[in-house]
Parts: C-alpha cells; sequence; structure tokens
C-alpha cells in the first residue's frame, strides 16, 4: 500500500534521512523504532508532505505521490496525527473533529465517521463543546486521534500517541489504536514504547541516525538483542 | 499577525486605490458611489488575490523583513504611480446625498455616516458567521492557530492565505466608495486610515473582531468628545494617549487573550 524506496530528506545543509526503505502493506500495523532525534518524525512528515525529501520515492497504492502537496495527500487517505498533539486550540473539540472531515473525500463520511469517533471516545462527546486547548494531556490526545479518524483514513500514521502521557492513559491510548487496527484501518505507528508497539505489530522497523538499522517481524525485533540492548534497557 | 503572520503595510494604499476607483466611477460614468460599491468590492478583491499570489506568496515562511520590505516597497509603489497618474490633488465628489441628515428630536446624524456605521457592523457580523459557519470559515481559522495541522486536515493553506487576503482588501473595496461622498481622496489619504486602524486592532486585542469593532468606537468617541470639549487639533492625541495607556496596563489589548502580545 505505502512503499518508500531510497528516501533521503533534511533541513537545509543538514541530511536528516539517508536511504530509507520502507513497505507497510494493507491492514498491517507497522511499528517505527528508533531513539530521539533518529529522524522518525522526519520521515512521517515527508510521506505527508510537509517536509520535501532531496531524493527517493514515495508510492501509495500503486502511484508515485512525492510530486503533490500535502493537502491532496490527505485527499487520497494518507492521515497523519502529528507529534505533541497540535489541536487548534481555540476551537472546541467538535470543530476540531470536523476539520479532521476537511478534505473532500472524508466530508462525504463525515456523519458516519463522527458517530464511529464518539462511540469509540465517548469522552470527545462529552467534551465536544469545550475548547480543546483546556483538555489535559490525555484527552488532547484522543481528540488528535479522532481528529485523525474523521479523516476517513486508508493508512494512519500516528506520530508518538503516549508521549508524555501517564502510564495509565498511554493504556487507554494502545488499546485505542488496537481498536482502529481491529477496524481495519492501516496504521503506522512511531513510538518510544517498543516492547508496546511491537506486541501490536506485525512487523518493525528501527530508524538510527536516519538510516533503517534492522527491521523484520515484531517477535524477531523483540528477540533481537541489538533492540533489546538499545531500547529495552535488557 | 494573524492567519498568515504577516503585516501588509500597503494596506492603506489599497483603500486609497478603492477611493479613487470610486471616484473616477463617477466621474466618468457618473456612477454613484453607492451603486459603484457592488463594482469596487470584486475589483478589490481581485487585486487581492493577485497581490497575494505574485508578491506576497514568495514571503511567506521568509524571514518577517522580507515581507515588511515587500509590502512598505508596495505602499511606496502604489502612492507614486497614483502621484503620477492622478495627481497630488485632494479630489472629491458632489452628490446631494453627502449633506442629507436624519433627525432624531434633537440629535441629527449624517446619513453617509449613518450607513457607514451600519454597514461595518453588518460587516463585521457576516464575517463572524463566515468564520465560524463555513469549511473556508474554518479553514481560515485553523490555519491561523497551527499551519501544520491544518495542511494535515487537508487545507491547501494557499488557498487560505489568498481567500484571506483577498477578503482583507475586498473590505476595502467597500470602505472607498462608502467613504468617498463624505471624504477626499489623495495619493497618501492611506496612512491615515492604517494608523487608526492598527490602533484599533492592537487596543481591541489582536485577532479580536469584537475587540477591534468596539475600540473604534471608543475612538470615535473619545475623537469626538475630545474635539468638542478641548481643542479639535488634540483629537489624536487623545486616542493615543489611552492607546498607550492600554498597552502599559494591558498589552495584549482590551479583548485580546493573555500572552498574545504585539
Ligand atoms: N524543522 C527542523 N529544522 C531543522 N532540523 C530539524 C527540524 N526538525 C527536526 N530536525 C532535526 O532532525 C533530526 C531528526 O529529528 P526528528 O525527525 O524530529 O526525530 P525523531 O522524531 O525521531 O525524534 C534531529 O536532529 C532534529 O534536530
Ligand atoms: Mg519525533
Amino acid at each position: 500500500m505505502l512503499i518508500i524506496r531510497g528516501l533521503s530528506a533534511g533541513y537545509g545543509d543538514i541530511q536528516v534521512l539517508h536511504e530509507v526503505n520502507l513497505t507497510v502493506d494493507k491492514g498491517e500495523l507497522i511499528a517505527l523504532l528508533g531513539a530521539n532525534a533518529a529522524g522518525k518524525t522526519t520521515l512521517i512528515n515527508c510521506i505527508s508532505g510537509l517536509v520535501k525529501e532531496t531524493s527517493g520515492t514515495i508510492e501509495f497504492e500503486g502511484d508515485a505521490i512525492n510530486a503533490l502537496t500535502a493537502y491532496e495527500r490527505v485527499n487520497r487517505g494518507l492521515i497523519q496525527v502529528c507529534e505533541g498533539r497540535n489541536l487548534f486550540p481555540l476551537m472546541t473539540v467538535a470543530e476540531n473533529l470536523q476539520l479532521g472531515a476537511y478534505s473532500q473525500r472524508a466530508r462525504q463520511r463525515i456523519k458516519e465517521n463522527l458517530e464511529m469517533v464518539y462511540s469509540f471516545l465517548p469522552i470527545l462527546f462529552e467534551r465536544r463543546k469545550q475548547k480543546a486547548g483546556s483538555l489535559s494531556g490525555g484527552q488532547q490526545q484522543m481528540v488528535a486521534i479522532g481528529r485523525g479518524l474523521m479523516a476517513d483514513p486508508k493508512i494512519l500514521m500516528l506520530d508518538e500517541p503516549s508521549l508524555g502521557l501517564a502510564p495509565v492513559i498511554s493504556q487507554a491510548v494502545f488499546e485505542t489504536v488496537q481498536k482502529i487496527k481491529e477496524q481495519g484501518v492501516t496504521i503506522l505507528l512511531v513510538e518510544q514504547n517498543v516492547v508496546k508497539a511491537l506486541q501490536m505489530a506485525s512487523r518493525g522497523y528501527v530508524l538510527e541516525n536516519g538510516r533503517i538499522n534492522s527491521s523484520g517481524s515484531a517477535g524477531e525485533l523483540l528477540d533481537d538483542d541489538g533492540v533489546r540492548k538499545a531500547y529495552m534497557g535488557i | 499577525m494573524g492567519v498568515m503572520d504577516i503585516t501588509n503595510f500597503a494596506h492603506g494604499e489599497y483603500l486609497m486605490l478603492s477611493l479613487y476607483a470610486s471616484f473616477w466611477l463617477f466621474e466618468f460614468f457618473h456612477i454613484d458611489p453607492y451603486l459603484s460599491v457592488l463594482l469596487v468590492i470584486p475589483l478589490m478583491f481581485l487585486l487581492g488575490l493577485l497581490t497575494e499570489k505574485f508578491l506576497i506568496r514568495p514571503t511567506i515562511g521568509k524571514p518577517m523583513f522580507i515581507h515588511i520590505f515587500v509590502t512598505l516597497g508596495l505602499s511606496v509603489i502604489l502612492q507614486n504611480l497614483a502621484l503620477l497618474l492622478w495627481s497630488g490633488n485632494f479630489r472629491t465628489i458632489q452628490v446631494p446625498f453627502a449633506t442629507h441628515t436624519i433627525n432624531f428630536g434633537d440629535i441629527s446624524i449624517s446619513t453617509p455616516r449613518l450607513i457607514i456605521f451600519m454597514v461595518t457592523l453588518t460587516v463585521a457580523y457576516l464575517i463572524h458567521l463566515f468564520l465560524n459557519y463555513t469549511w473556508m470559515g474554518k479553514a481560515i481559522r485553523a490555519t491561523s492557530q497551527n499551519r501544520n495541522s491544518a495542511q494535515l486536515m487537508g487545507i491547501n493553506i494557499n488557498r487560505v492565505f489568498m481567500v484571506t487576503f483577498a477578503l482583507g482588501t475586498a473590505c476595502l473595496g467597500i470602505a472607498g466608495p462608502l467613504l468617498m461622498p463624505i471624504y477626499y481622496v489623495y495619493p497618501t489619504i492611506g496612512f491615515q486610515f492604517v494608523l487608526v486602524a492598527f490602533v484599533a486592532v492592537v487596543m481591541g486585542g489582536l485577532g479580536s473582531v469584537k475587540g477591534a469593532v468596539l475600540a473604534s468606537m471608543l475612538i470615535g468617541i473619545i475623537e469626538t468628545l475630545s474635539g468638542y470639549f478641548l481643542d479639535p487639533a488634540m483629537k489624536q492625541a487623545i486616542y493615543f494617549l489611552l492607546f498607550i495607556l492600554v498597552l502599559i496596563f494591558k498589552p495584549s489589548g482590551i479583548f485580546g487573550e493573555e500572552g498574545k502580545v504585539v
């Protein structure tokens, strides 16, 4: 569904990604792992079209999408829930969700999707009239995920959804991700919580200093000594 | 500031163009300003679209001084172009309606000014509805609150910038013809309007439509009262004094959110 070949990118003179290859098949949950500043967000932003790659190709459902703008990619169902929530703080929860369905494609199913999101995340229904900026971190993350679902994603890229959340709340976030996966949505999950991510994933990639250092099935990575040393402290 | 994070120093010159447009439409074709406004609005909207696309767009995301220089340069060019084409003369039009008044008992109100007042309130209300109840309006608000997230929602932010900018110039397309019967136009007239508009927007609180409307009324009342009771020459000094006091005691403006300082 999503095939990335030889992708390099950076900011100004600094190259961050070096020849990254990555594939996500339909219905899979892929974990993208790596330490801080490894380039995970940069990779996701390249796929979304927010960062322009210097070389390489991004193929989505058989089409090269390198030349498409960010909003055109959203309109094709390539959706990102970005790191750090980044809601529209002065808007209500309901407005944030509605904006998730901004693309022509998603607008057609806005009613069904809103019902689905509210039944998935009932807290959002309770808080729908509240300003998004006034919610707690965990609730904001739920709005961010709900906003992503409103976009009717074919592939949902979640960038560290548990970042900065208390363990109990991270747990709730992971359960939500699991439920989304069970709905048949293809997911690319960026996580620092390696064990949790690999428990849900079918396969994973480990990014180190902008290069894919290892990849394989979730089981293989969980047993990999290098991965265990680097990310699980074992 | 605002949606695009730019300050357009040529804003006043667009008002100047709008005033000239209604002036020439009256001179050549005898179209009453209250009619020509329907022509000037789309003209100014189009001009805004073109300016944004070709002059402002290339400056977005660049260091701040670049758009300052571009819009300041544009302002100087437009002033001099007007001077060259239409001379520095003060020009005005004679319509009988200009001196029309409506009387409420002892109070008599200038009808053209009353029209301006009511149109301004109506337009402010329409903008409020547009921003809160349409997809494009919400996209504009979203873009002003978080540009990256807006793109991830599938919003074409270039289109948002274009529409926002052009709506701004279209509003000047309303202001020009409505001001023409009671005002005059000359190449540098934009500056005095921009100055007071700037004070109103900052005093009301950046980004607050309600604040800007109320601050404008406050300035109007202060201007009139100080002109009447003190000295007409003191009019501007008094509201600038109030402006300074507001900036000292509530830097975010009367209706501004805390932390959103100029
Ligand atoms: N907007 C930016 N401008 C310049 N450098 C950046 C920018 N964003 C990220 N970087 C740099 O790129 C590298 C990778 O960052 P990032 O992709 O955010 O990593 P991760 O998401 O894995 O923590 C880091 O060294 C970071 O400092
Ligand atoms: Mg990151």
